[in-house]
């Protein structure tokens, strides 16, 4: 196929026209993808304490996500990856006032629950975001990790907040806990 | 379509639906030439084909995000063109019948002219058809068209009637040996 020149029998404003259709496509794209995120992250904090600090940071999330989407490729993938990563962490206050006690706040005796669970949630988060970053291409990898890990920890700390500061250091070790072994699995069976 | 650019397209639309903006001219230039066949086809006008095949193009890359690799992107494309097309067709359609809803409401300028012309000569038509009847039957017909009752010939309602009827008729038959179909 010869591009130029089958391109030159269309008229020169249809391809200008056509690509601004096409990154409003993409706009809408990302914004759809988005708005469960932000859905999900609203009913989190709101089903919670209600703090506006995590809203922000939710939302913060829902925006680098819904860039990702719009950008698409290895950027659009990670993201769906880390949003998918985050639903762990993003349980973690439901899961903790179902096991163990009926209120939302951590402290005492069941901080090292509340710990736990946070960083079991860390750990699926980073186990899911390696095992899809493996199948990446080797130039890709990083970027793929670095940008779900994102999202995940983002949306995550909406989650993992209700524990704290302890509760967020334990969904990150979980994160890295979780994913560096299964990254270190897959780039030995290669 | 070749079976080679046809692969090419798909490839590029997968592309442009994960994001790729470097498969944007691929898909564009690949497109471009089947949609405006199609839909100059379908149309059976140049213009409004062009027309509809340059709107099926931008809808086309518009969804692209939306596109499942799974389907074949031309067919895909070309469904989205046969739509646009119909939509054009319409819009002609229903453009005509503004015009003609128009012309019938507010004739003027040229149509006002063109009905004029038509009426002179569906009046002159008709004049000389009415020379050729019997003068009788004439007479009757003028009378009932007139609306003048003092012209009417002094004889009952219904016997008027049956000679308009009957004059009627032989106008109809001398309109037709001229003219053909009333």
């Amino acid at each position: 196929m010869a591009p130029c020149e089958q391109k030159a029998g269309a008229p020169p404003a249809l391809e200008r026209r056509a690509r601004r259709a096409y990154e409003r496509g993409r706009l809408l794209h990302g914004l759809r993808r988005g708005a469960p995120l932000a859905a999900l992250v609203a009913g989190v904090v709101l089903a919670s304490d209600g703090a506006a600090w995590r809203l922000w940071v939710g939302a913060a999330a829902v925006l680098v996500a819904a860039v990702a989407f719009w950008r698409g490729q290895v950027a659009g993938r990670a993201a769906r990856v880390g949003a998918l990563a985050s639903l762990p962490p993003l349980a973690a206050p439901f899961a903790a006032a179902a096991v163990h006690h009926g209120c939302i706040g951590c402290g005492g005796p069941s901080l090292a629950l509340c710990l736990a669970i946070c960083t079991a949630g860390g750990a699926a988060a980073g186990a899911l975001v390696a095992r899809l970053a493996a199948r990446e291409a080797e130039h890709d990898r990083r970027r793929f990790a670095a940008m779900a890990v994102l999202v995940a920890a983002c949306l995550g700390t909406v989650g993992c907040s209700f524990a704290g500061a302890a509760g967020l250091a334990g969904m990150c070790a979980g994160l890295v806990a979780g994913g560096a072994p299964v990254m270190l699995v897959a780039r030995r069976a290669r | 379509m070749e079976r080679a650019q046809r692969l090419a397209v798909q490839d590029g639309m997968r592309r442009l639906a994960d994001g790729d903006r470097s498969a944007f001219d691929p898909v564009f230039a690949g497109l471009w030439p089947v949609l405006r066949a199609f839909c100059r086809r379908a149309t059976g006008s140049d213009a409004d084909g062009d027309d509809a095949a340059q709107e099926a193009l931008v809808k086309v890359l518009a969804r692209a995000s939306s596109f499942d690799p799974e389907r074949d992107a031309v067919t895909w494309a070309l469904a989205i063109a046969a739509w646009e097309c119909r939509t054009i067709r319409k819009r002609a359609a229903r453009r005509r019948e503004h015009r003609l809803e128009q012309a019938a409401d507010a004739p003027s300028g040229e149509a006002a002219a063109d009905e004029a012309a038509a009426s002179r000569q569906l009046a002159s038509a008709a004049v000389d058809v009415l020379g050729a009847l019997d003068p009788r039957d004439a007479a009757t017909i003028l009378a009932a068209v007139g609306g003048d009752p003092d012209a009417r010939p002094a004889v009952p309602a219904a016997t008027f009637r049956k000679r308009l009827e009957r004059a009627l008729g032989r106008l109809r038959a001398a309109w037709r040996a001229r003219h053909g179909a009333l």
